[in-house]
């Protein structure tokens, strides 16, 4: 009973809690969308209109709007697409499964690199491969990702290795094979981004866990190096990596605006930014609350696996 | 010795017939080869009628048939599903004899029934289709009975001279599988994206075969279309036409230069330029249809009450908007921003409107001593470089233009240079489309806007919206409930004359006072047309790119392979 208390009180504070972020979301999204100006209408009302049951919506300030939301996204009910007619669930059911795809691959790509390159450079600290990763890091952080986008679309029209862009080719679709050859160009461009980050996060990390006594006992007793830096010194420099893995499973979900436009990969990130282009409210108002439980979700995974990882947080927990 | 010759021509031409006819048969046959066209943006909707955006619309003009097309390089009247119309003497009457062979591409035969069922759905006031409003003549809608199966009659309320063209965008709906929703009130969920592509049938030369959202839609040959070639060939040629959605037009360019798309439309003259030299490859061609029917103008916001009381009596000073007009340096404009890929306009039409183009027009080409001598008379001065006005206020002002355009902020510089040259300070302000539509729509908090007008027709009445003092588009005042200016009383009487005269003669002297008017007035300082360009595989024939929308693509049912 007490158990089942300690567990349960923790969990429902944190479903409170994101659920307070997601409406919090969706005042703020509507908010500033009005504070943007325009509306759907615009470009196509013409005097006499009397059409358009979904259009009357925007007629209402924006709080009310985000208290409608609230109240028809209780029952299920996003509501319809004003762009497209139909219902926002379905265009999001689209779109997820892309950005997905392209965010697990990304992050898994990231992750196999920098990981492996993270350790090595903070063990060989100062050297030349150090300063060259170094280098390479600072390089990938400052090129923005739209020229690196078009950089590698232009590499693949010159070479022909790859696909230019699309989820897919032909008139029929296409199979797995085929998806992934489609799905490799825009994951190394995110990859490339994110293993500059997760690297200098696993560098930083690693430096302040070479320095503590166990390790050095450990190889002062001569254990295999390999085995002391990834089955002793790693584990207890990953956290701040699965909490920065956790975040950034959000920002790409939703925010890999740029590969998708440039690569015409399907995915959250442009159904949401043509949304908010249009003033497609619904759409819009979806997209980014989906992008929101996508950042609950990845850091609600990112602590269920430090659990794992590190026993004295269950300890804590119990 | 020579055979003798028959007298029948038809006969001597026979061998040529025949050749011909095994050239079309053999090459163009059944083409597998699928087409593929880029769009930047997937459709909306399926529910055609209710589409008011440029890709879903493209893809309707496939999939959809009309009853009276507008040929998009003759610019002339043609059959559609109507095989032929009568209009009565009084101009209130149009009979339609509509086609014996025609049937919707799930096989059911097209009838008088659907253009009523379309007609009732055209007029629905909840639904209110966009095209709705252009069916209204003076706020009254056309009436349509069925005198057979084949045989339809529209009454009028009021004659209106280009009738026929307005039926080029009303694209007939299959009565029998859309009238159960539209009964049960639900026509406007119905065809929607995820309605299964079988279920959408029209009498165009495609039908729907797949659609992949945010990637592709997939459109396959309508067995039962009903035109054919002149060998009695059932078009289209092309058995496939895939629209990709590419939304960045780099991608599209590397796309269309590695071969993966067979049409690039338009070209900007940045590509245009870049294409010309691989064009020598001989792997596709480049088209320029000459000046678009897109222009890019600049005007001053003269709504009552809304901008600053001193620049407004700037603004409305018929010789301040001319002393601008002669300021703006078109030849720069076309050299620097359009790379020599445009042309300049002074009025609403340019040459490539062959019907209605008025050369007697005032030509403002840049004169600055002209401008100043306008400015002198309106009461400016200048002081050292600065101008300003009988008060001794500077004159300045800001220009709103749409972000996202990369020529636009280039023509915007531009024109702030040129202005400079005349002492005038603009600044610059590039808007986001939304605000910016916002503001010149409803809010009307700008001094100065510069963006393009495209004319959707070549017919003047096409620009009511523009012209009329009450018009929405009548940028620089819209909506006025009654003319603000006598110049502008003019313009809305000449409309309306313009809409119901029949004579062709008239009416070109009645349009071409019109813009002798707008000319002299200056309401939209008219820059340049840039021109309309197309880039397609040199093996895509016959491809004649108009000037109307969708411009390379029009006669799709006639292109094949070579």
């Amino acid at each position: 009973m007490e158990v089942a208390r300690r567990l349960l009180r923790p969990a429902l504070l944190r479903l409170a809690s994101s659920l307070l972020i997601v409406v919090a979301i969706v005042f703020l999204c509507h908010g500033m969308v009005s504070l943007a100006g325009g509306r759907f209408g615009d470009t196509w009302e013409r005097p006499g209109w009397t059409g358009g049951a979904t259009l009357g919506r925007e007629e209402l300030p924006w709080y009310a709007q985000s208290a409608r939301w609230v109240g028809l996204a209780a029952r299920g009910d996003l509501g319809d697409s004003l762009t497209y007619r139909r219902p926002v669930t379905e265009l999001l059911a689209a779109a997820i499964p892309h950005s997905l795809a392209l965010a697990l691959a990304a992050i898994l790509g990231a992750l196999a690199l920098s990981i492996p390159l993270g350790i090595l450079s903070a063990v060989k600290r100062g050297s030349y491969s150090d300063r060259l990763l170094a280098a390479a890091v600072f390089v990938q952080l400052s090129v923005p990702t739209l020229f690196l986008a078009l950089v590698a679309l232009m590499v693949a029209a010159r070479t022909g290795w790859f696909p230019l862009g699309g989820a897919g080719s032909g008139a029929g679709g296409s199979g797995l094979g085929d998806y992934l050859r489609h799905l490799f160009l825009p994951t190394l461009v995110l990859t490339a981004r994110l293993t500059a980050i997760y690297l200098r996060q696993v560098r930083a990390s690693m430096l302040d866990v070479l320095r503590e006594d166990y390790l050095r006992t450990a190889l002062a007793k001569g254990l295999p190096r390999m085995r002391i830096y990834f089955r002793h010194a790693f584990p207890n420099a990953s956290h701040a990596l699965i909490t920065l893995v956790g975040m950034s499973f959000a920002t790409v979900m939703s925010g890999a605006l740029a590969v998708e436009v440039v690569m015409s990969w399907p995915g959250l990130g442009r159904l949401t930014a043509e949304a908010v282009l249009s003033r497609d409210m619904p759409l819009a108002v979806g997209g980014v609350v989906a992008a929101t439980l996508a950042l609950l979700a990845g850091n609600a995974l990112a602590e269920a696996f430090l659990r794992v990882v590190d026993p004295r947080i269950q300890a804590e927990v119990r | 010795m020579s055979l003798p010759r028959s007298k029948r021509p038809w006969v001597r031409l026979f061998p040529v017939f025949l050749a011909f006819g095994l050239l079309i048969q053999s090459d163009a046959g059944a083409q597998p080869r699928p087409l593929t066209v880029a769009q930047l943006a997937g459709p909306r909707t399926f529910n055609f009628l209710l589409a008011n955006d440029e890709q879903t619309n493209s893809i309707a003009a496939l999939v959809m048939g009309n009853l009276i097309n507008v040929n998009r390089q003759t610019q002339q009247l043609e059959p559609g599903l109507a095989e032929r119309w009568r209009l009565s003497r009084d101009g209130k009457t149009l009979t339609m004899s509509l086609r014996q062979n025609a049937k919707f591409s799930d096989g059911a035969p097209f009838t008088a029934a659907d253009v009523l069922f379309t007609l009732e759905v055209l007029y629905d006031e909840k639904l209110h289709p966009p095209l709705q409003d252009a069916f209204l003549i003076a706020g009254r809608k056309i009436t349509a009975e069925r005198l057979d199966d084949r045989t339809v009659r529209f009454r009028l309320p009021a004659p209106l001279a280009a009738i026929e063209r307005i039926f080029d965008g009303l694209y007939i709906l299959p009565r029998h599988k859309l009238e159960a929703a539209y009964r049960r009130g639900e026509f406007e969920r119905t065809w929607s994206l995820g309605t299964p592509v079988e279920e959408i049938v029209g009498t165009g030369p495609y039908r729907l075969q797949a659609y992949v959202p945010g990637q592709r839609t997939v459109l396959a040959r309508n067995p039962h279309y009903w035109k054919r070639d002149g060998t009695g060939h059932r078009l289209p040629y092309l058995d496939t036409v895939i629209v990709e959605i590419v939304p960045s037009r780099a991608t599209q360019l590397l796309k269309f230069q590695k071969g993966e798309i067979d049409i690039l439309s338009p070209v900007s003259a940045e590509d245009a330029l870049a294409l010309r030299e691989e064009q020598k490859q001989g792997r596709f061609v480049l088209f320029n249809a000459g000046p678009s029917l897109i222009h890019e103008v600049f005007w001053f916001n003269l709504q009552p009450g809304k901008a600053d009381e001193k620049k407004r009596a700037w603004f409305e000073d018929r010789r301040f908007r001319q002393a601008v007009a002669y300021a703006v340096d078109r030849e720069a404009i076309i050299r620097n921003v359009f790379l020599g890929m445009a042309h300049p306009v002074f009025g609403p039409t340019s040459e490539a409107n062959r019907e209605w183009f008025y050369s007697g027009l005032r030509k403002y080409s840049r004169d600055l001593s002209r401008a100043r001598t306008l400015l002198s008379e309106a009461g400016f001065r200048w002081e050292g470089q600065e101008l300003r006005d009988r008060a001794g206020n500077a004159v300045e002002f800001t220009i709103i233009f749409n972000t996202g355009v990369k020529f636009r902020q280039n023509l915007a510089t531009v024109l702030q240079e040129d202005l400079a040259a005349l002492g005038i300070k603009a600044s610059l302000v590039p808007l986001e489309g939304k605000t910016l539509l916002e503001k010149i729509n409803r809010t009307f908090d700008y001094d100065a806007c510069l963006l393009a007008t495209a004319s959707g027709d070549t017919d003047p009445v096409a620009e009511s919206a523009v012209l009329r003092s009450s018009g929405t588009n009548h940028w620089w005042f819209p909506r006025q409930e009654r003319p603000a200016t006598s110049w502008e009383a003019e313009i809305d009487r000449l409309v309306d004359e313009l809409a119901t005269v029949r004579k062709a003669s008239r009416r070109r002297q009645l349009y071409n006072r019109v813009q002798m008017i707008l000319s002299e007035e200056v309401p939209f300082i008219y820059l340049v047309a840039r021109d309309l360009i197309v880039a397609a595989d040199a093996r895509l024939v016959p491809l004649r790119p108009a000037l109307l929308p969708p411009f390379a693509i029009w006669n799709l049912e006639e292109l094949h392979w070579k």
